[in-house]
Order: structure tokens, then C-alpha cells, then sequence
């Protein structure tokens, strides 16, 4: 199994792929992404927005209910309709936490394609909560034991345990 | 501006790395194909129409979610109606951490170099696509507030870059962040390339059986 492991970890040949920014990332930001897939050997197609992605992925593979197949009316609505622009559009609102960013997309479903109508983004996610509360519990030792000071060290381990334990607190409604 | 950019990173590959002349051609015409494809009206099919154009004769397309803290990876066979599927990592799980440390002179990826940053955090780089590509002087005070290891600014020909400095390097000199995301994609891929081994349609031969015949 290790041996497998070991000998795998040597790409054969370069791989195509696609890369998902936030929406806040600039566009020197993504160039300097992309050029650290080609250092990487990879070939970046295409980079596109974390929502954009979840977008096309939900309606490519998830919800078969944007698209109905129904046999007997679907070629008529075809030549009545060829954009598809008389069947209505359906609007999902994606919505993307990461560690660093909020991003929050509207997509527009229509027959044949999606359409991004709004977005909106902001640099506050998980990575800052985890913060405060690291913040806290740090506080919270300082008033109890007087002596502790923590070094950055103990700080960094502070701050992973308490995004441990917050990940593993489930969720009650 | 973004050309620029890429054009310099296109260098700083022929320095850095030794890699082929192929593979810094494609930056061309990936700024071409990313300037549509990050706008705001993708087609549907725009994934499975990128997935039959044959780019470099291999069968897969990588899917990377590179995240702050955290990475995720899916394979796309191309010109197959699978659905992309996840990329479990050695110790089958899904998230890779994207951090990167150095220890007794040996880089250390992914969860090895988290463990790492709470040992040793001045030689560990976390968060690393907050900063990457951005300019030192409109992001330094941002990274002084939020990362532990020195990020300073590095003279680039397109202008100073953020770049980090990691005490416990040979020479110690700044390292650009592109290089670091780059080796954390590596790292990642690597995980990849063993699940296409693992599904058996990496052969090279495109039967799909896994046997490279």
C-alpha cells in the first residue's frame, strides 16, 4: 500500500484542471494562481467563481426538477421556443463560507443555460470566528491562571483546537 | 496588467523550475479562455464542452478547490457522462489542509505541515492564496496581522510581490507564493493521479483497463 503510495506521488503527464477562486479575488490573484498550476505541471483550462462552480455542478448533476424531461411536449416546446426563452427561469441563491471568504451568487436557471444575475462577496469567514473564539478562551485562561502568557506556538494550537472542537459541536435546531 | 503578470511567472518557471517549453506556451491561452469563463454567464454545458477538447492527450480533468485552510479535488473523466467524484487523500480524507512548513530543511505539504505550525510557526506559511499574487504594500499590514511567518515584499520585475521568508532555509531568501501554491497543487495531484491509477483509465492506452496495453 505505502510502496503504491510512494510510486504514484510522480505525475505521469500533465492533467488538465479547473481552478475556483472567490469572488473577491483579483485578477492578479488568479493570474498567479494559474501560473502556480503551470508550475505544478498542471494545464489550467478555466477559472471561474466557487459559486459559478457549485452552479453548474447543481445543475448539470443535481436537480433534474430545473430541467423536466418530459417525451411528449419537449419537442414541441422546442420549435415554439428554440432559446427556451418562453419556459420560466428558475433562481437559485448559492452560498459559499470558507475560511477567508463570504461569497454569495444568484443564478438564474433557464432551459439551456445559467445565468449569473448577482453576486456579492465579503472577507469574513470560518478562519475569524475561530479567531474570537480562540481569543476568548485565551482571555478566559489569563483570568484564571495569572502565570500563562501564550507564546505564538501556543497560540497556533489554541486556535486548532478550537476549530476542532467547533467543528465537532453538532448542529441543534 | 495580468499578462504581465503571467509572463513573469512564465520566468520565474524556466528559473525556478526546470519545466518545458510546453507548458509555459499555455499560459497564452489560458488568460484567453479564464477572462470569459470568470464573467457572469457561462453556459451549462460549458464543462463537458471543455472536457471533449483534447488538450493534452490525457483523460482526466482535475477539478481543485483551493481554499485557504483547506483543498478539495475531483477527477472528470473526459468525454464520459461519470459525474466528477472526490479525491480521497492517503488517509481517505476528502480535505487536504493547505499548509506549507519546513522542517530540518525538508518541505512538509498538506497535513504534515499543519501539525507543523503549531510546533514550529515560524517556519510554517498558512493562508497562502490570501496573499498570493497581491503586492506588498496593499496587503502587508493585512498579512502582518494574520500570518506568523515573515512575508516581506520581493523585487519582481512587474513590481514588488509579497513573498515569504522562512528562517530555516539554507540561503534564507523570499519565496514567492506562487512557488509555495505550486507545490501544494503537486501535492495534491499527486493524490489524484493515484486515484485515476486506482480506476484504471490512466492507462495511456484509453482502453481503460488499467493495464497501459
Amino acid at each position: 500500500m505505502m510502496q503504491l503510495y510512494w510510486q504514484s506521488t510522480t505525475p505521469v503527464q500533465a492533467a488538465s484542471c479547473v481552478l475556483t477562486v472567490p469572488i473577491a479575488f483579483e485578477e492578479a490573484s488568479r493570474a498567479a494562481l494559474a501560473d502556480a498550476a503551470v508550475i505544478a505541471g498542471l494545464v489550467p483550462l478555466a477559472i471561474i467563481d466557487d459559486t459559478t462552480a457549485a452552479a453548474i455542478y447543481y445543475g448539470v448533476c443535481r436537480d433534474s426538477s430545473l430541467f423536466p424531461a418530459s417525451p411528449d411536449s419537449s419537442a414541441e416546446k422546442a420549435a415554439a421556443s428554440p432559446d427556451g426563452a418562453a419556459t420560466p427561469a428558475k433562481h437559485v441563491l448559492f452560498v459559499d463560507m470558507g475560511s477567508q471568504y463570504l461569497n454569495v451568487s444568484l443564478v438564474e436557471y433557464r432551459k439551456s443555460a445559467l445565468r449569473v444575475v448577482a453576486t456579492a462577496h465579503d472577507t469574513v469567514g470560518g478562519w475569524h470566528l475561530t479567531n474570537e473564539i480562540a481569543s476568548h478562551v485565551a482571555s478566559v485562561l489569563k483570568v484564571g491562571y495569572v502565570a500563562i502568557s501564550l507564546s505564538l506556538s501556543l497560540s497556533h494550537a489554541l486556535t486548532h483546537s478550537c476549530r476542532d472542537a467547533a467543528e465537532q459541536t453538532p448542529c441543534r435546531r | 496588467m495580468a499578462e504581465q503578470t503571467t509572463t513573469v511567472a512564465a520566468d520565474a518557471v524556466a528559473s525556478a523550475v526546470s519545466s518545458d517549453d510546453g507548458n509555459a506556451m499555455q499560459v497564452d491561452e489560458l488568460t484567453t479562455s479564464a477572462a470569459p469563463a470568470s464573467g457572469s454567464s457561462p453556459e451549462l454545458g460549458a464543462t463537458t464542452e471543455e472536457a471533449a477538447e483534447p488538450v493534452t492527450g490525457d483523460s482526466f480533468i482535475l477539478g481543485i478547490d483551493f481554499g485557504s485552510e483547506e483543498s478539495v479535488l475531483t477527477i472528470t473523466k473526459k468525454r464520459d457522462s461519470v459525474l466528477p467524484f472526490l479525491v480521497h487523500n492517503p488517509t481517505s480524507h476528502v480535505a487536504n489542509s493547505s499548509a506549507f512548513a519546513i522542517r530540518d530543511g525538508q518541505r512538509l505539504l498538506g497535513d504534515d505541515a499543519l501539525a507543523q505550525t503549531s510546533l514550529n510557526p515560524q517556519q510554517a506559511v498558512i493562508l497562502s492564496k490570501r496573499f498570493v499574487g497581491r503586492h506588498g504594500a496593499e496587503a502587508e499590514a493585512e498579512a502582518a496581522a494574520m500570518v506568523h511567518c515573515r512575508l516581506e515584499q520581493a523585487l519582481a520585475s512587474n513590481g514588488p510581490r509579497l513573498a515569504a521568508v522562512l528562517p530555516s532555509l539554507e540561503a534564507p531568501m523570499p519565496v514567492f507564493l506562487e512557488l509555495i501554491v505550486a507545490a501544494l497543487l503537486k501535492h495534491y495531484a499527486s493524490f489524484a493521479y493515484r486515484d485515476m491509477v486506482r480506476y484504471g483509465a490512466n492507462d495511456g492506452d484509453g482502453d481503460g483497463d488499467g493495464d497501459g496495453e
